[in-house]
């Protein structure tokens, strides 16, 4: 029985066609469109899309009012916070609203909400925006992970596409099985080829949007992160300032105290190791030694040099006796010398990076009776950089563990090494080489900058680098650049998972169909070869 | 955008050459003034050189340099997966229109989507990048030796054999005969050999001198690269090869970078896969088409074709998969 076999045909590929179509459809916007458009709502957010409690109007109160008015006296907008949305509020709301260019004379609406959360406001301490860890649209800096909602409904659209494919190829075969299967005339060329190649075209489309949502929210996901690494980098270089100006401080305080200066004149002058009253010195010195305070938790070693460079005390007893030079390496300065550059280098006994600070002793008539030679408790240096700052302050790098700030100096002309406590040394088999990265080479060039770059470990890195010419020193903080991509490199994997698992279904259902031979006089668009009339035996 | 001048200079300088020695010496009066024509007679010997001396001294040299730590393991299975893919999405484009495709051109076609030239512009590729260098070399070793190679003399050889046809009267060779092909590769021998040499320190002389001969072979590779691309004659069957090297050089690298993104291989080493992935066709095409009388012109078209197409895709997966 031939019941109008122009027309049913023509249906069924029209369906095949709308399916994979909005399958295609699917896979293509729904992916990339919901995490970028999440990452970019709060510029598109409009009054109708936002939640109810946070449009405002006069005689609102509650939590919600108390932040809006913590937001507006952090950005100096009145002081009051007492949960009422009263004439005062209103005022400064319109004021704000005025200032910033906003619309709507005293309503608060959800775009007002977006420029006060975005306004660069300094003092706010009391409290921060409502609901900070539910709302998607808060932080600035930090471009969300898709949400769980979009997670769920995810794996829905291939199961849907695939349910409703099945479904409606069952209910055309029930109805077709009395047909005979007729290829129309006016099946379309393109619509054949995208069923005939659609395993193809799924997994380039898959790929491709894929491809493309990683690169984008991945080139979004950095900048933030190097803006608060560079905040980091600026903390820790005040750091270093406030550590070295101690350090000298402390030396200083230790070479001029002129109770303990017999005892210096005696160690310094007896050479009888053996007397009394030298022995009787040494005892008090190094019992002063103990009770300096100016260096704090460091534990520098600390040495008294004659004038020819003899160490005749040193809480290292083996120094004792030896001659220590301190023309090229020590750092020598006086007390009257402002800005001190350290002199870096390595250390003939521990073979790690070595600052050693050095300055007369001098006598009441100002002659100089010998050195105070201190080696820099350089460990105590790098466990302070390696500190991060409050956290709070840094929503874009405080969920990742892999941040680190560190110290390099120059241990030669052509090697650096980081700054580290000798104790842990040891581990590092790499040290002989020196390390060496384009953030370290950059800033040992005295250059500061930015960037993503492997690290000294070959470890790709978002970095930020800074030379501190006052120190001699390059100051480097990263992140590891896997883990501040790690929500691009998720949404990549859903997409590729649920695109992959609907490609192969729709595939799956489509080849179940007896292909469709391409039409006689229609040219196959692939023009991968002459046509050869349908009916022909195949030669396989 | 440097880099890529730095990689593409020496890349495009030792091709260059390579195309004009193969041009100067296809001239008449050139071929008139030696007995035996020099055109020919050089890259078979280069080739044989660098196939048996040259190729697996430099495997031996960087396999002793570079980095095997790290899970380079998952090169070859990566390698296997490209392949399968390959073929599965070859198939993909064959099937709708299967009685047009004469069987030595399906052949071809799966053979020069399969196979990628990871060896003699691989590795120069890996070494010469400035991002990556011979620190990665091991990855792009592992891929070739362990993935391409067997791939070409197992998966490849069954394949041309299913698809073309044997010379007339020669002997049926049962399919193990090509393991033992492999077994005598100088390749696979020196790659072995290098696994086993890697605990030896070398005097620093033989370290040295070999590490500028390895240096000196890679450039070698690339000038009998551009003698054997001017040789080419053929661009017939541009569809057909088209489609091969689009699928060899944008779909795959594409899936593989996106996969290795997803299960969480990131940095340098998916960078490798993914070079290596889009590598051009490889030369074995061209080889076993015309052992088992593959369509010879359409290998040659996707060689020179994907060959050309390398300095298209490159700065595109630089791009893509490379943030540092």
């Amino acid at each position: 029985m031939r019941v109008d076999a122009g027309k049913t045909p023509l249906t069924k590929s029209r369906w095949r066609w709308v399916i994979a179509f909005i399958s295609l459809l699917l896979l293509g916007v729904l992916p990339t469109r919901t995490p970028i458009a999440l990452a970019n709502s709060q510029d598109d957010l409009t009054p109708e899309d936002a939640p109810g409690w946070l449009n405002l109007e006069r005689g609102d109160r509650g939590a919600t009012v108390e932040s809006l008015q913590a937001l507006l006296a952090g950005l100096g907008y009145g002081s009051a916070i007492d949960g009422l949305y009263g004439e005062d509020t209103a005022a400064l709301i319109a004021t704000f609203q005025a200032d910033q260019g906003l619309p709507n004379g005293g309503a608060v609406t959800a775009q007002t909400w977006g420029v006060l959360w975005t306004a660069p406001w300094q003092d706010l301490t009391i409290m921060g925006p409502p609901m900070v860890d539910t709302s998607p649209i808060i932080d600035p800096n930090q471009p969300p992970a898709p949400s769980p909602l979009w997670l769920v409904s995810m794996p829905a659209v291939p199961l849907l596409g695939g349910i409703l494919t099945y479904w409606k190829r069952r209910l055309l075969q029930a109805t077709d099985s009395t047909r005979p299967s007729l290829q129309s005339g006016t099946t379309s060329p393109m619509t054949t080829n995208l069923v005939r190649y659609f395993p193809l075209i799924g997994l380039t489309v898959v790929s491709l949007t894929a491809f493309g949502s990683y690169v984008t929210l991945r080139s979004q996901l950095s900048p933030p992160v190097l803006a608060a690494l560079g905040q980091v980098a600026d903390t820790q270089s005040s750091q270093l300032d406030d550590w070295f100006d101690q350090q000298r401080q402390a030396v200083l305080e230790a070479a001029t105290a002129s109770e303990i200066l017999p005892q210096i004149e005696i160690l310094l002058t007896n050479r009888n190791t053996q007397d009394v009253e030298y022995l009787k010195a040494y005892t008090i010195f190094s019992a002063y030694l103990e009770t300096l305070e100016g260096f704090g938790e460091t534990q520098p070693e600390i040495s008294l040099l004659t004038i020819g460079g003899i160490v005749v005390f040193s809480t290292d007893p083996q120094r004792e006796g030896q001659y220590q030079p301190i023309q090229n390496t020590t750092t020598y300065f006086e007390a009257q010398q402002s800005n001190v550059v350290p002199t870096i280098y390595i250390s003939p006994i521990s073979q790690a990076l070595q600052i050693t600070f050095a300055t007369p002793v001098l006598d009441e008539t100002d002659q100089r009776l010998g050195v105070l030679a201190i080696d820099l408790d350089l460990g105590n240096l790098d466990q302070r950089i390696r500190e991060f700052p409050p956290l709070q302050d840094l929503p874009a790098i405080a969920p990742i563990a892999s941040r680190t700030s560190y110290t390099v100096g120059r241990a030669s002309l052509v090697k650096n090494e980081i700054i580290r406590d000798h104790s842990t040394l040891d581990s590092d088999a790499a040290q002989d080489a020196g390390v060496s990265s384009r953030g370290i080479d950059n800033a040992m060039g005295g250059i500061s900058g930015n960037g993503l770059y492997l690290n000294y470990d070959k470890v790709p890195v978002l970095g930020v680098y800074r030379w501190a010419s006052r120190h001699n020193l390059a100051l480097l903080v990263e992140v590891d650049q896997a883990e501040v991509f790690e929500s691009a490199r998720k949404v990549a994997r859903n997409i590729l998972a649920i695109g992959f698992t609907l490609t192969a279904l729709i595939s799956w259902v489509l080849s179940r169909r007896p292909p469709a031979a391409p039409v006689s006089g229609l040219p196959s668009s692939t023009g991968d070869a002459p046509d050869v009339p349908p009916g022909l035996p195949d030669q396989q | 955008m440097w880099f890529l001048l730095r990689l593409y200079l020496p890349i495009c300088a030792a091709i260059l050459v390579g195309a004009i020695i193969s041009y100067g010496l296809g001239l008449p009066w050139v071929q008139k003034r030696s007995k035996r024509p020099l055109h020919q007679v050089l890259p078979a010997y280069l080739g044989r050189f660098l196939f048996l001396v040259g190729v697996p001294l430099s495997i031996v040299n960087f396999l002793h340099r570079a980095d095997l730590s790290g899970g380079v393991f998952i090169a070859p299975v990566v390698a296997w997966g490209v392949m399968a893919l390959a073929l599965v999405c070859s198939r993909f484009w064959i099937r709708p229109n299967q009685r047009v495709w004469p069987r030595p051109a399906q052949g071809t076609f799966s053979l020069a989507t399969m196979l990628g030239n990871t060896g003699y512009i691989g590795f120069p590729v890996v070494l010469l990048l400035p991002k990556l260098g011979p620190d990665y070399f091991g990855w792009a070793l592992f891929y070739d030796v362990m993935g391409t190679i067997l791939g070409a003399y197992v998966v490849g050889v069954i394949l041309a054999a299913q698809f073309g046809h044997r010379p007339d009267g020669a002997p049926e060779k049962p399919w193990y005969s090509s393991l033992k092909e492999l077994l005598k590769n100088p390749t696979i021998l020196a790659f072995v050999a290098g696994l086993a040499l890697r605990p030896v320190p070398f005097p620093e002389l033989l370290d040295q001198g070999l590490n500028g001969f390895a240096w000196s072979i890679v450039m070698l590779s690339l000038v009998l690269m551009g003698i054997r691309l001017q040789q080419l004659s053929s661009w017939g069957n541009l569809q057909r090869a088209m489609a091969a090297v689009s699928i060899r050089m944008m779909l795959i690298p594409l899936v593989v970078g996106m996969v290795l993104t997803a299960i969480g291989v990131v940095g340098p080493p998916r960078l490798v896969m993914v070079l290596q992935a889009g590598m051009p066709s490889a030369f074995a095409t061209l080889v076993l088409a015309e052992t088992y009388e593959l369509d010879r012109e359409l290998a040659v078209t996707c060689v020179g074709l994907s060959s050309a197409m390398l300095l298209l895709t490159l700065p595109f997966w630089l791009w893509g998969f490379c943030t540092w």
